[in-house]
C-alpha cells in the first residue's frame, strides 16, 4: 500500500507540473448591467417554469403522493455507482408507487439479461444528486429545493457490455409502474426530471426546460465582449 | 494548516478582492485535478475555467470558502460525461483561429496509466483519491468539498486503495513477466 501512495504522490507530481504548462487565458469580469438584467430575466423564467411545470400537468397539491415517506432513502454509498452520470438507463416512477413496490420492481429487473445492477432512487437521493451537480446555479437550485416533488423517484440500472439498452428501454417502459424511461444519454435532460400528466405534454415541456436551462448555462459561460487579464500581461 | 487556509479564505471573502492571488494559487492545481478526474486533456483546463469564472461572479456575495467550493465544483463536473463532453467542445471552439493550444501536456506513460486506473473506480472514490493525492487535501477538507462525511472519505479511500492496489498487481505492464 505504501508503494501505490508513493506511485500516486509521485504521478501526482507530474500531472501538477504539466498542469503549469497549460497557458492561462482571460477571466471573464462580472457581467454589465444589461448581461445582469438578461440572466435574471431567463433565470427567473427558469423558476417561473419550475413553478408552474406542476400547475400546468395537475400533478400536485396534496394527496397521498408528495414527499417520500420515512424510510424511503437507502444509504447513498449504496447507489453511489448510479449517481452522476453513472446509469445507463432510468425508469421514473408513477406518483403512486409505494417504496416497497419500488424494491419489488428493482428485484424484477434485476435479474433480467443484460442488467448488472438496479437501484432505486429517492427524492432525497435526487435532490442530494441535483445540489451537488448545480451547486453554482442558485436560483435552479432554489426553485427545486423549495418544492423537491418536482424531482421524480426512480429505478437506475447499470447495463452490461453487451446489453440490448432498446429493448430493455421498451421492457421498461411497459411495466404498469414506470411512467418514463430514458437511456444513457444528454446529461442535462436528466436533470429536468418532471411528472407526466401524459408522455406528449410532458416531453414538451421537458424540452422547454432543457433549453432554458442551456441559455442560463451558455449565458453565465459566455461573455466574450468583457475580459480581464488574469495573466500578468496587462 | 487548515486553521490557517480557512482564515485566509475568510479574509478574501470578507473583503471580496483576491481574486487574482487566489486564481494564480490554485489555477494550475485545479487544472490538473480536472485531468485526474476527467481524464480529457482537451477538457481539463476548460472546466477548471468554467469553476473559477463561476467564483469569480459570486466572489463578493456569499462564498463561505471559495477554495472547497472550486474544488467541489471542479471534481463533480470532471466525473460528469456531460459536463467533460462540453467543454472538450468549447476547447475545440475556442481553438479554432489560435496558434497555441489549451490542452493538458502529454505526461509520463505510467502517470498516465495510472491515473487511468483510478478514472476507473466509482466516481465518489475518483474524487477522492483524487483530492488525496492531487490537492493533498486531508480528510476533514474532502469531506468538507464533497460535503460527505469524514467516515464516508475513509470508507471511500480506503476501497479504492484496496481496488487499485489489487488491478495494479495484476495489470500493471511494467510488472508483467
Amino acid at each position: 500500500m505504501i508503494i501505490l501512495d508513493d506511485r500516486l504522490r509521485t504521478s501526482a507530481d507530474d500531472i501538477q507540473k504539466a498542469a503549469a504548462r497549460v497557458p492561462v487565458r482571460a477571466v471573464a469580469t462580472r457581467r454589465s448591467p444589461v448581461t445582469r438584467a438578461l440572466g435574471w430575466a431567463v433565470a427567473a423564467a427558469v423558476v417561473a417554469a419550475l413553478i408552474a411545470t406542476p400547475l400546468w400537468l395537475g400533478a400536485f397539491g396534496g394527496g397521498g403522493n408528495g414527499l417520500p415517506v420515512a424510510g424511503d432513502t437507502p444509504p447513498i454509498d449504496d447507489i453511489e455507482p448510479y449517481l452522476w452520470n453513472g446509469a445507463d438507463a432510468i425508469a421514473w416512477l408513477a406518483d403512486g408507487v409505494t417504496v416497497g413496490q419500488a424494491a419489488d420492481l428493482v428485484e424484477e429487473i434485476r435479474v433480467w439479461e443484460g442488467v448488472a445492477g438496479a437501484a432505486y432512487v429517492s427524492r432525497e437521493i435526487a435532490l442530494f444528486e441535483f445540489r451537488e451537480h448545480f451547486a453554482d446555479q442558485r436560483l435552479l437550485l432554489r426553485a427545486v429545493e423549495d418544492d423537491p416533488s418536482i424531482l421524480p423517484r426512480s429505478i437506475r440500472l447499470i447495463l452490461t457490455a453487451d446489453a440490448d439498452l432498446p429493448g430493455i428501454a421498451r421492457r421498461l417502459a411497459a411495466l404498469p409502474d414506470v411512467v418514463i424511461v430514458l437511456r444513457h444519454l444528454d446529461e442535462s435532460a436528466r436533470w429536468m426530471e418532471f411528472r407526466l400528466g401524459d408522455a406528449n405534454r410532458q416531453r414538451t415541456r421537458l424540452e422547454r426546460l432543457v433549453v432554458i436551462e442551456r441559455l442560463i448555462e451558455l449565458g453565465l459561460i459566455e461573455r466574450p465582449d468583457e475580459t480581464t487579464d488574469t495573466s500578468g500581461n496587462g | 494548516m487548515t486553521a490557517t487556509k480557512d482564515a485566509r479564505d475568510q479574509v478574501e471573502r470578507v473583503t471580496g478582492d483576491g481574486f487574482d492571488e487566489f486564481y494564480r494559487r490554485h489555477r494550475h492545481r485545479l487544472v490538473a485535478l480536472a485531468y485526474v478526474a476527467s481524464g480529457s486533456r482537451l477538457g481539463a483546463e476548460d472546466l477548471a475555467h468554467d469553476a473559477l469564472e463561476a467564483a469569480y461572479r459570486d466572489w463578493d456575495r456569499t462564498l463561505d470558502n471559495p477554495t472547497a467550493w472550486v474544488q467541489r465544483i471542479v471534481t463533480n463536473r470532471a466525473v460528469s460525461a456531460y459536463r467533460r463532453r462540453l467543454s472538450e467542445a468549447k476547447t475545440l471552439t475556442r481553438l479554432r483561429g489560435e496558434r497555441h493550444t489549451v490542452a493538458f501536456p502529454e505526461v509520463h506513460g505510467e502517470t498516465e496509466w495510472l491515473w487511468a486506473e483510478v478514472r476507473r473506480l466509482p466516481r465518489r472514490q475518483v474524487q477522492v483519491v483524487a483530492l488525496t493525492y492531487v490537492e493533498g487535501l486531508s480528510m476533514p477538507e474532502i469531506a468538507d468539498v464533497l460535503g460527505i462525511s469524514k467516515e464516508s472519505v475513509n470508507t471511500h479511500l480506503r476501497r479504492a486503495r484496496e481496488t487499485l492496489a489489487r488491478r495494479i498487481e495484476i495489470t500493471n505492464p511494467e510488472e508483467a513477466p
